[in-house]
């Protein structure tokens, strides 16, 4: 089974303006994103762990550590017990459901 | 500042040989009435020892650039470098090897060093800095559970906020470019300061745009923000920092809060609010520290392209909101939505807002809804949304309560009036700004000489001098109370006072002196605790204590005129300002104890003329640093040359009223002390082998050892004279048997040029002076009391000493 990271590229940049409804919408960090005060959170793939940080009270990136397991189907199940549903993996974007 | 007996014209000392009218100060009888509690040996003797000594005249090596000439004084005591040479002066069993205590290694300095950013280093995957020490620091967690008990305390209403109408707040700019529009122009600092003004006063303009139904909750933060005008060392600054750094893009890792990570070190946190701005890499805007963390990591960061209203500032983020969302942030507040990603269950400890989802972002419409907060759904136009700058203008009375909560408790020394007015009295040297220092001495023709490093470089060169003519007859008096400003005194060679300035240029002339009357004897010594406000004291013949004062209009109480204040002083007086008019004087007596005055901004304590007794029994003249507001240490020697230490802690004396902490060595001459941050203490002397030597209170402990000295080298021929102009940075000045002066530095991690190696400096320094009353000056006790010269002269020396 390949990799999370070869399946899904390594290192994305939440670009929340294109959100819809429970889709969520991730860019390479070199996508020329709108200045935003909300710190854009990151997902980071890397040997069978998604590394995400998200803004802290302090607006400071906080990073937390989750392995993941493929499902198939598009589907990965993280160690925190949710589960991404990838809608689309391309080279400059990934759209992903997190239930 | 008072009503005051003025004595017009030259009326100083005129034959009112008895000044000291309330008999507090030490009369002629008093010599005997040692305090009982006293720690200090009361030897009488002022033998000073082997002449050789002083380190006088010894080997001139104009030559040698790195180190001071060693003449060889002294040698076997010098072999014992780590510890102050013991026995010697005042010394009858002859021994003292403990004295000295434990040495000192050269250049050991590590322990004390400023504390290094916990959260720098971070790897991928670890928490920042507040959560990684939420859950390793039990000290920490501990803290922010304070903070936010008290916090709820005064969110319930149980405590009210103590801080009455405004606080102001000293803020230190760090500006860290990596390229040249990144090194944004004090204008636009500026603007932003006016910004935080406006939205901490809630005199915003937007602020009436706020909808009807949070109109109400609007409230005034009572938190205003200036540019520091007073450095961490007390030398006048314009509360900005810059340096160019070769990183282009910092992230939340807090590398720009240290220099040596290519940022710049926090000035002390307990009284500045330290604004960095830089690039931020990843379209980061700002981030903040809560109160409760690591001082070398406080304050806030700013984007350079998100801070002020002008010049690099742009759109959305151009009105200085990013400033005032983490000035919120430094001062408690958390995000309005409660930091629980989109849900309804965080909180953010305030009860005026209503509940909400997620962040907002953008200009949103009013009204936005979440959490089933109709109808008037998120507050999103409050500082501490993630709305564009347009969008926000206004924080609600609990967010104020909660802010105050902070100032109260958690910031509880900063925007204390006091605080950022602290500065050092007069002195030969002087920095009116980070990197500036003016040293000024007398040469062989008894004129004013001056140089200075400008940051760069020394002027008029490494070895010359600017002349500034007169005849002097004490040791030029220097101090800056703003940047580029100069105040100069000097006696001239009739015991007038004269005075002359520099404010871009030399007044009244480059080599003229402004004629301030008086008979003086001894040096004056000069304090500012303000802006254009100067306050000069000295000893007329009759050696009681004499003061005038500058207020920026005038001279009172006239051009000439004196206020007595009574007394009977040996050698030169000390005085210290904690805070804006306030004074403290010191002096010794004729029963050598130390004796001590106050102005407290209405009257003279303990009376217009009268002391306070402190003890001891003094061989010099004391040395005095406020670190903070109502802070008091005292340092003197003893009749066994040893240093003695005692501290006004804002509510009462230590050890005690008339007791004295015992530190050690045998020292010659005066002590020089400095603090270049709170409850820091960097202590000066030279040993009976003529060597420098320095001991410091990192705020915990005395270092080397409470007795012990760090051997810093040299043939001193002159009390030594230090200056800060920045945390952790001391530079010290003394002149070398070759009569030249010498300089060395700490620069935060080492001492330059080495450990025990000097900076020539050139000239040939005299501090020649008549004796104009030699009468009034027992004469032992007035050598060792007033040591004050950049050099004795040996003329004088001799006379006296040997």
């Amino acid at each position: 089974m390949a990799s999370i990271e070869q399946g899904l590229g390594s290192s994305w940049t939440h670009s929340f303006e294109e959100d819809t409804g429970s889709e969520q919408v991730y860019r390479p960090s070199s996508y020329p994103f709108p200045p935003s005060r909300r710190p854009r959170e990151t997902l980071d793939f890397a040997a069978g762990q998604m590394v995400t940080a998200v803004p802290g009270p302090d607006d400071k990136l906080q990073r937390s550590v989750a392995p993941v397991t493929a499902l198939g189907m598009q589907r990965y199940r993280l160690g925190d017990g949710r589960e991404i549903e990838v809608v689309e993996a391309g080279s400059d974007v990934l759209r992903i459901r997190i239930a | 500042m008072k009503t005051r007996k003025s004595q017009a014209g030259a009326g100083m000392g005129d034959g009112d040989a008895a000044g000291q009218t309330d008999g507090q100060a030490g009369t002629n009888g008093n010599g005997e009435s040692r305090d009982g509690s006293l720690q200090m040996s009361d030897e009488t003797s002022a033998d000073e020892g082997d002449p050789n000594d002083r380190g006088m005249p010894g080997v001139s090596v104009r030559g040698q650039q790195q180190d001071m000439p060693d003449g060889g004084m002294d040698d076997g005591k010098r072999a014992s470098a780590q510890k102050m040479p013991a026995g010697g002066m005042g010394s009858n069993d002859g021994g003292g090897s403990s004295i000295g205590g434990g040495g000192g290694s050269g250049g050991d300095r590590g322990v004390d060093g400023p504390v290094g950013g916990v959260g720098r280093g971070r790897t991928c995957g670890t928490m920042p800095v507040h959560r990684r020490l939420l859950s390793t620091d039990p000290a920490y967690a501990r803290t922010r559970d304070r903070i936010e008990n008290v916090a709820r305390q005064y969110e319930t209403g149980e405590v009210s906020p103590r801080r009455a109408g405004v606080t102001r707040i000293p803020v230190v700019v760090h500006v860290v470019w990596n390229t040249a529009a990144q090194n944004v122009s004090d204008a636009q600092i500026a603007s932003q300061i006016d910004v935080l003004n406006r939205d901490f006063r809630r005199t915003n303009p937007d602020f009436s745009t706020t909808p009807a139904p949070f109109l109400p909750l609007a409230t005034d933060a009572r938190v205003e923000f200036f540019l520091a005008t007073t450095n961490p060392a007390g030398a006048p600054t314009n509360g900005i920092e810059r340096r160019q750094t070769t990183v282009t893009g910092f992230n939340d890792n807090d590398d720009v809060k240290s220099t040596a990570s290519g940022g710049l070190d926090a000035w002390p946190s307990a009284n500045y609010l330290n604004m960095w701005v830089c690039p931020l890499s990843g379209g980061l805007l700002g981030y903040a520290q809560f109160p409760g963390g690591p001082a070398a990591t406080d304050g806030v960061v700013i984007q350079q392209s998100a801070f002020g209203t002008s010049g690099t500032a742009a759109a959305p983020f151009n009105l200085g909101r990013t400033a005032t969302h983490e000035v919120g942030h430094w001062l408690n507040l958390n995000h309005i939505w409660g930091d629980d990603g989109n849900g309804c269950a965080g909180t953010d400890n305030v009860a005026d807002t209503p509940n909400q989802g997620g962040p907002n972002t953008g200009t949103p419409s009013f009204p936005h809804e979440s959490c089933s907060n109709g109808p008037n759904g998120d507050m999103f136009m409050n500082y501490m949304d993630y709305v564009d700058d347009r969008a926000m203008f206004m924080f609600t009375a609990g967010q104020v309560t909660r802010m105050q909560a902070c100032l109260d408790v958690a910031r509880s020394t900063i925007g204390i009036a006091a605080a950022s007015a602290i500065r050092p009295s007069s002195l030969p040297i002087v920095a009116w700004g980070p990197n500036r220092l003016d040293a000024f001495v007398l040469g062989t023709d008894r004129a004013v000489y001056h140089k200075w490093f400008n940051g760069n470089a020394w002027g008029p060169s490494v070895t010359g001098y600017e002349r500034l003519g007169g005849v002097s007859t004490s040791t030029p008096q220097a101090i800056a109370w703003g940047p580029n400003r100069l105040d100069l005194f000097v006696t001239g060679t009739d015991s007038a006072l004269y005075h002359k300035w520099f404010n871009g240029a030399w007044g009244p002339s480059l080599t003229g002196y402004e004629n301030l009357g008086g008979l003086c004897v001894d040096d004056p010594r000069i304090v500012s605790w303000g802006p254009n406000r100067l306050d000069v004291f000295v000893l007329g013949t009759n050696r009681a204590l004499f003061h005038k004062a500058w207020n920026g209009n005038a001279w009172s109480p006239s051009l000439t005129g004196y206020e007595n204040l009574g007394g009977v002083c040996l050698g030169q007086p000390e005085i210290a300002a904690w805070g804006p008019n306030r004074l403290d004087i010191f002096v010794v007596g004729t029963d050598r104890a130390l004796y001590h005055k106050w102005w407290n901004g209405n009257a003279w304590g303990p009376s217009a003329t009268g002391y306070e007794k402190l003890g001891g029994v003094c061989t010099s003249a004391p040395r005095v640093v406020a670190w903070g507001p109502n802070r008091l240490d005292v340092f003197v020697t003893g009749t066994d040359g040893a240093l003695y230490h005692k501290w006004w802690n804002g509510q009462a004396w230590g050890p005690s009223v008339t007791g004295f902490e015992r530190l050690g060595g045998i020292c010659i001459g005066q002590p020089e002390v400095v603090a270049w941050g709170p409850n820091r203490l960097d202590i000066f002397v030279i040993g009976t082998d003529s060597a420098l030597y320095h001991k410091w209170w990192n705020g915990n402990s005395w270092g080397p050892s409470v007795t012990g000295f760090e051997s810093l080298g040299g043939v001193c021929t002159s009390q030594p004279r230090v200056v800060a102009w920045g945390p952790n940075r001391l530079d010290v000045f003394v002149t070398g048997t070759d009569s030249a002066l010498y300089h060395k530095w700490w620069n935060g991690s080492a001492w330059g040029p080495s450990v025990t190696g000097f900076e020539f400096m050139g000239g040939i320094i005299s501090a020649l002076r008549e004796d104009t009353t030699p009468e009034a000056q027992p004469q032992p006790a007035i050598d060792a009391i007033s040591p004050t010269y950049l050099q004795h002269d040996s003329e004088q020396s001799q006379g006296m000493n040997h």
